[in-house]
């Protein structure tokens, strides 16, 4: 699914993004992750005139230093799904164009709920996505 | 219909149970209820058990991404028969407000409207789940396809379309952005567009992985094979993940 990849724990993403577009930043970025500094991370990564599409879901309020991003001239846009696409991406998956199965690590009975939710919520087992049948 | 069921209820902050509930009935005649097939947990579950989302009202069924069989039907909802397999959408819309009129369905000023299924009303962690507005919240899943290929549909796969919708990221429109562009090292080909989704946070707070992943799906169908792409997913080393906290 990617390209490139960028462990910011080792390597600068500011800097690699810089590498690989002529030093000007990305054309679009999105912030799916939600992190302590991942929006930070997000609108340093954009190059001047981009836009910065926030998905994710934070628990605490971030900070927008308009200081230090003025003239950058950033677009914003955040929010929650306006989910109304689902027969286009069920259409998708039918061509065999999508395939998100392999997102799918464990599975569990109804039954055994709590036991999902404490290995989903404390990331055991390099869990990724967890289904439940009832 | 068995009248007790399974379901794993956000009992107040903190506490998440599994409780035995009643079945649910049609309320309403744009209703319908879904035997649940499969379902996942989320991330959004744990913001909820956590007090992160406001809106959430305990004592509810959580739970908004599933998939399942039609079992009854309110008599004003067209276009689907009992035992038709659907995906449920994590968006209830009544369709003709404001904000639904414009696509804007998240804001939808219905009373169930936005994301209300697992949050504010009872969701699809159990056996069976009502859907208000059944016609706008269901959809059929195609002949062939799984579950487990149907189950991402009404939430993170959503999200995804609509990440890469709200950021133009339309094949046609940045390619045409790209090539109108002055070549940078003289070579066209050199023109590139760079998308970069941001994966990890460099403090170690674990995000949804499977969000990145959905979203990443989704914009690489978008826009390849039409540009030149190239997207940088910060993806640890598997021995470095998950960072436990």
């Amino acid at each position: 699914m990617a390209d490139i990849t960028v462990n910011p724990q080792t390597e600068n993403p500011e800097d690699i993004l810089k590498s690989l577009t002529n030093g000007r930043g990305a054309d679009v970025v999105l912030e799916v992750a939600g992190g302590t500094d991942t929006f930070q991370t997000a609108w340093k990564i954009a190059r001047p005139n981009a836009i910065v599409c926030v998905v994710a879901l934070y628990e605490q309020p971030q900070i927008l230093p308009l200081p230090d991003m003025y003239g950058k001239n950033l677009t914003f846009k955040t929010g929650g799904v306006d989910g109304c696409d689902c027969d286009a991406i069920l259409r998708l998956i039918a061509q065999g164009k999508l395939d998100t199965t392999s997102l799918i690590t464990h599975r569990f009975s109804l039954a055994n709920a709590l036991e999902a939710y404490d290995l989903f919520e404390h990331k055991k087992d390099h869990v990724i996505k967890v289904v439940l049948k009832p | 219909m068995n009248e007790q069921m399974n379901a794993v209820v956000y009992k107040k902050n903190g506490q998440f149970v599994l409780e035995k509930r009643p079945v649910p009935a049609i309320l309403n005649p744009t209703d319908a209820i879904v035997k649940v097939t499969l379902t996942s947990i989320c991330s959004s579950d744990i913001h909820i058990k956590h007090g992160s989302v406001p809106k959430a009202k305990p004592g509810i069924i959580v739970g908004h991404e599933m998939v399942g069989e039609i079992a009854a039907l309110g008599r004003d909802v067209k276009g689907f028969s009992i035992k038709d397999r659907v995906t449920v959408n994590v968006e209830t819309f009544c369709g003709h407000c404001f904000f639904c009129e414009r696509g804007f369905v998240n804001n939808c000023t219905d009373q169930d409207g936005g994301w209300a299924l697992g949050c504010r009303i009872d969701g699809g962690q159990c056996e069976y789940v009502r859907v208000p507005y059944a016609e706008n919240g269901l959809n059929h899943i195609p002949d062939g396809v799984s579950d487990e290929q149907a189950i991402f549909t009404g939430d993170i796969l959503s999200t995804g379309f609509w990440g890469a919708k709200i950021s133009e990221i339309h094949a046609n429109k940045r390619f045409s952005q790209a090539i109108s562009c002055p070549p940078v090292s003289g070579e066209q080909k050199s023109v590139k567009s760079t998308l970069a989704i941001q994966w990890q946070s460099s403090v170690p707070v674990p995000p949804d992985s499977a969000l990145c992943f959905a979203v990443a799906s989704i914009i690489r169908h978008i826009l390849s094979p039409l540009i030149p792409i190239r997207s940088v997913l910060p993806w640890p080393k598997e021995k470095e993940w998950p960072i436990s906290p």
